[in-house]
């Protein structure tokens, strides 16, 4: 009897199923495990993670202060009731000439003595080919690379985000895509992944992060316990450490995050329209 | 020192090759293609590698590595990222698993199975996979996927549904399994 018996308490053919992805699994070649393979891979790896390392120190030293300000990854600043990261004023795009990317922090807390954060890079639309070429040098300079990416023209009209979970010092990306620039979202749409809020804590998913439309006035996160987190738009001088519906410039969405009380878990999330 | 990285890089070797069979059977599954499944376990043991010196010592290996293989097969499929993210509704994005009778009927129900579970949304196949073939918990599934257990729930029952829609699967099914 499969755990999915056991669980759900469902008819006997989730047995069936069971028995026949197991037969199905006769068809692959299993072949012998390409272990000095993996090992150069691994190293690889890990000389690439150290060269990312080294590129972001570079970045870091040689940056303006307005660089830094905007933040890199790893290398967020503020604490409680932070208020929310400005984006540098970015005025009319100019083609050929590489932007760096926006980061926005959508929110911030402490919990248990330790901060945690969710912050949003932004990397503008390339217009051409050679833009996008050293968009995606840049992206990778910060440890950032759209998955879907796999030429520099794929990237051209496309604005690339990144989601990280900062918690106690240590970053997650938890979200990332390349969108059309033009692309809006209707006000009912919603797009979210709820995640740990303690990358420790695997089983406790109690933050969930998530776009809707530039317009959309409300969202609802419930949790476990019964409760409901309100989620409204943000206005002026609203601080991170309050949940609120934040237009991020450079996003074709605003973006939401909200987290639920402790010893409750993520149950479900919908805009109010 | 040397000693200890010795046996570390001996550990690592014997969870290589002990391991090897079964996660290229899980990959064949997510991604139903022999080169695929060989990358997908590959560039996940690849990663573990490079992590070893936590997994290894870790309690649970096993559950760092189907994560890292449910986040690396995850994000082959982003471009689609509401079929990724649980968006809550799948419209447009399952083709319907209904063929052509002659295909279904002349193929065996491993043939059939293989090419419904890859018409599967990623997220489902996940589910679908990971509960019926890794025969893990919700709450283990839902850890493998980075998900809530809702979630494993709603897209689990949704590609066991659409399995259960397989002419050949349902007959078998109901003679009580093929084996």
């Amino acid at each position: 009897m499969t755990s999915a018996d056991r669980e759900t308490n469902h008819h006997m053919s989730d047995s069936d199923i069971a028995l026949l992805l197991a037969d199905a699994t006769d068809e692959v070649e299993i072949g012998i495990a390409p272990y000095d393979a993996v090992i150069r891979g691994g190293r690889r790896r890990r000389a690439r993670r150290w060269a990312v390392a080294a590129a972001t120190a570079l970045v870091l030293a040689g940056s303006s202060a307005t660089l830094a300000a905007a933040g890199l990854p790893g290398r967020d600043s503020g604490g409680e009731g932070a208020v929310a990261t400005q984006p540098p004023a970015t005025a009319t795009r100019t083609p050929g000439v590489f932007e760096p990317a926006n980061r926005v922090t959508l929110a911030s807390g402490t919990e248990d003595g330790k901060e945690w954060r969710v912050t949003i890079d932004t990397w503008p639309a390339p217009v051409d080919t050679a833009e996008a070429r050293a968009t995606l040098n840049a992206m990778r300079a910060h440890g950032e690379y759209p998955a879907d990416i796999r030429k520099a023209s794929d990237l051209v009209g496309k604005v690339a985000y990144f989601v990280h979970r900062d918690y106690g010092g240590a970053s997650t990306m938890v979200l990332e895509n390349a969108v059309p620039a033009s692309d809006v979202m209707t006000r009912s749409d919603i797009t979210y992944i709820p995640v740990p809020l303690d990358p420790g804590r695997t089983e406790d998913i109690r933050l969930v992060v998530g776009s809707v439309a530039k317009v959309a006035p409300r969202v609802d996160c419930a949790w476990t316990d019964g409760t409901v987190t309100v989620v409204k738009r943000a206005v002026s001088g609203t601080g991170t450490d309050v949940e609120a519906i934040r237009q991020v410039e450079g996003s074709p969405y605003a973006w939401f995050v909200c987290l639920a009380p402790k010893e409750a878990q993520f149950k479900s999330v919908e805009v109010i329209k | 020192m040397g000693d200890r990285k010795q046996a570390r890089d001996e550990e690592f070797q014997g969870f290589v090759i002990g391991r090897w069979p079964r996660l290229m059977r899980t990959a064949f599954l997510l991604t139903g293609e022999q080169h695929a499944a060989e990358d997908l376990v590959q560039s996940t043991l690849e990663q573990v590698y490079v992590a070893w010196r936590k997994v290894g010592s870790a309690d649970d290996p096993e559950a760092y590595v189907r994560r890292v293989m449910v986040n690396a097969h995850a994000r082959k499929h982003r471009r689609k990222l509401r079929e990724f993210l649980a968006r809550g509704d799948d419209s447009g994005l399952v083709r319907e698993i209904a063929d052509t009778g002659d295909r279904i009927a002349q193929a065996d129900d491993r043939s059939a199975l293989l090419k419904a579970l890859a018409q599967l949304p990623p997220r489902q196949r996940e589910a679908v996979v990971l509960r019926y073939w890794e025969d893990l918990t919700e709450t283990q599934t839902a850890e493998a996927m980075g998900c809530s257990v809702g979630s494993v729930k709603s897209n689990a029952a949704k590609g066991i549904a659409k399995l259960r829609a397989i002419p050949g699967l349902a007959d078998t099914v109901t003679q009580g399994g093929r084996k």
